[in-house]
């Protein structure tokens, strides 16, 4: 379980979150929704640990830094190692030895060319295959379904139901409603007041209203193109 | 197009002031270093004029890899593509180009103009993309990545190693070898992303251990065999190679620390300065070390905080 409490992030003078309250349960789907700036991958990162933040973000049962796996929007790859390399790095640093990366290629990935070569997809299916390998307990995923093609969204919401059945956490990011309100057991809405609001799945279609009233507004209308 | 050049200025521009350089003094005294080198390796240096054609087209090289080539082909016609990349090339190499002109050597010059045409009309994947088999696959990102970008740089010293076997000159081959292992301390000197550190279950000082047992493996394996070499061709060099081993992991350690101490921040001008000062005065490290040591495990408590 991750308990946050009162978590306040800053850039600057900008109030990127606020007063935050949440609790993250063991062997649960989170989704989590809010317009671009929301603050969505801000929170991922502090909860994480990739940034600094007033509050508090306490692991417990067994939850750690080291067993979560982390899939940014735009996955870093670094120039010159491959896609077997990326993956022997991915699962060494979590001091797990496996080698098995042809054999369990999850993707059909080019494994022994060099990701910075990859299409945008599939250095994201890359980057997921690493994450899965490390074996984590909690997996944050920021936009999981972007700029990958048809088939492998398919296979990434069948893994994210594996992972379910697993008894795994999991905190996803989206802007694909449909795809959330299949998947997960609730969905948090990041205003841009810097509320936080929770909706079950009995509430879905209640959230989507109201998501399609703060997106949709008149200044199309007045755009000029 | 001057739009874009004047992007690139001030690109350099934020580039110095980011490392805490005043970016007019900056741009003086890199433009003044540049020139004034490339003088004086032309008009003072024997074999003056190879060197500066060769540093040209490896300026080159960096340069094409660096611009983002996809960017201007996304905004602008192929040609102007090529023009502006053409540009580009020209006026980073126009040190060398020049003292070439000025020291009459007119056909390396154009030579070297030559070579921006060429180059211009290979695509960043035609280069990049060849998958360069390496020693180094099961070890972290420095070592693969390092030996693939610097692997035709390794060529070049290990034949300048095998001259010097060949010439009886020692001094060739401690040059060679030092050369060696300012490589794979370059590999290790690139501010990599953040998550490439939040990843390891490692605590900071564990982290840190871990890198400088790398820089020693990659050092080891790739200058053991030249080693041998050169200990048993030229007598008497097995002292001197021992020294030039131990300063460089001396000088590799105290940059590894400064560089996570600042991380994720590139290292600064004073860092570089304190460089020198230990350099010139190796027991200074005694202070430095400890110190970089206990700022870069403070730095990374964020990103390594577990405390097994």
């Amino acid at each position: 379980m991750i308990k946050i409490e009162n978590l306040n992030k800053k850039f600057g003078n900008q109030q990127v979150l606020t007063n935050l309250n949440l609790n993250i349960e063991a062997g649960k789907v989170y989704g989590f929704v809010g317009a671009n700036g929301a603050g969505k991958t801000t929170l991922f990162k502090c909860i994480a640990g990739f940034e600094n933040f007033e509050g508090k973000v306490e692991f417990i049962e067994g939850f750690s830094k080291n067993n979560i796996g982390f899939l940014p929007t735009t996955p870093p790859f670094i120039s010159k190692i491959t896609g077997w390399e990326y993956l022997k790095l991915a699962t060494k640093a979590r001091k797990i030895e496996r080698s098995d990366f042809n054999a369990q290629n999850l993707f059909d990935l080019p494994l022994d060319k060099y990701p910075e070569n990859y299409s945008t997809g599939m250095k994201k299916k890359l980057a997921l295959q690493g994450i899965l390998m490390q074996q984590n307990e909690l997996f944050i995923l920021d936009e999981p379904f972007n700029g990958v093609d048809l088939q492998s969204n398919m296979v990434i919401k069948e893994i994210i139901n594996s992972l379910k059945q697993k008894g795994k956490t999991l905190m996803i990011a989206s802007h694909i409603f449909s795809t959330l309100s299949e998947l997960c057991d609730e969905i948090l809405f990041l205003k841009n007041n810097r509320q936080i609001e929770k909706f079950e799945p009995n509430a879905y279609d209640e959230l989507e209203k109201q998501i399609r009233s703060i997106t949709i507004d008149d200044k199309l209308k007045d755009f000029k193109f | 197009m001057n739009y874009y050049f004047q992007l690139q200025f001030k690109r350099f521009q934020r580039v110095l002031s980011e490392a805490g350089i005043q970016p007019l003094i900056g741009v003086v005294l890199t433009l003044a270093g540049y020139f004034f080198g490339a003088f004086y390796i032309g008009f003072n240096h024997p074999e003056g004029i190879q060197i500066l054609l060769v540093m040209g087209i490896l300026i080159q090289l960096s340069a094409l890899q660096k611009q983002n080539s996809e960017f201007l082909e996304l905004h602008f016609s192929k040609v102007i593509t090529k023009t502006l990349r053409f540009i580009e090339l020209v006026i980073v190499t126009l040190p060398p180009t020049l003292v070439l002109f000025a020291s009459g050597k007119l056909l390396w010059g154009f030579g070297l103009i030559f070579s921006a045409l060429i180059l211009i009309q290979t695509s960043k994947n035609s280069l990049g993309s060849f998958t360069i088999p390496t020693p180094f696959k099961n070890y972290p990102f420095e070592l693969p990545a390092g030996f693939r970008v610097n692997a035709l740089y390794g060529i070049l010293l290990y034949g300048g190693i095998f001259v010097s076997f060949y010439t009886n000159n020692p001094n060739l081959g401690l040059v060679a070898f030092g050369l060696l292992q300012l490589i794979v301390l370059s590999s290790f000197m690139k501010v990599e992303d953040e998550f490439f550190v939040w990843v390891y279950d490692l605590n900071p000082r564990k982290f840190l251990f871990q890198k400088i047992g790398y820089f020693m493996l990659g050092s080891i394996t790739l200058s053991l065999p030249v080693a041998i070499l050169l200990v048993f061709s030229l007598k008497g060099l097995s002292i001197n190679l021992f020294y030039i081993y131990l300063g460089f992991t001396y000088f590799f350690t105290l940059v590894l620390l400064m560089k996570y101490s600042n991380y994720p921040k590139e290292l600064s001008v004073p860092q570089a300065i304190i460089i020198g000062f230990c350099i010139l005065m190796p027991f200074l490290g005694l202070f430095f070390i400890p110190f970089y040591f206990s700022r870069a495990t403070k730095n990374l408590m964020l990103l390594l905080n577990d405390k097994d």
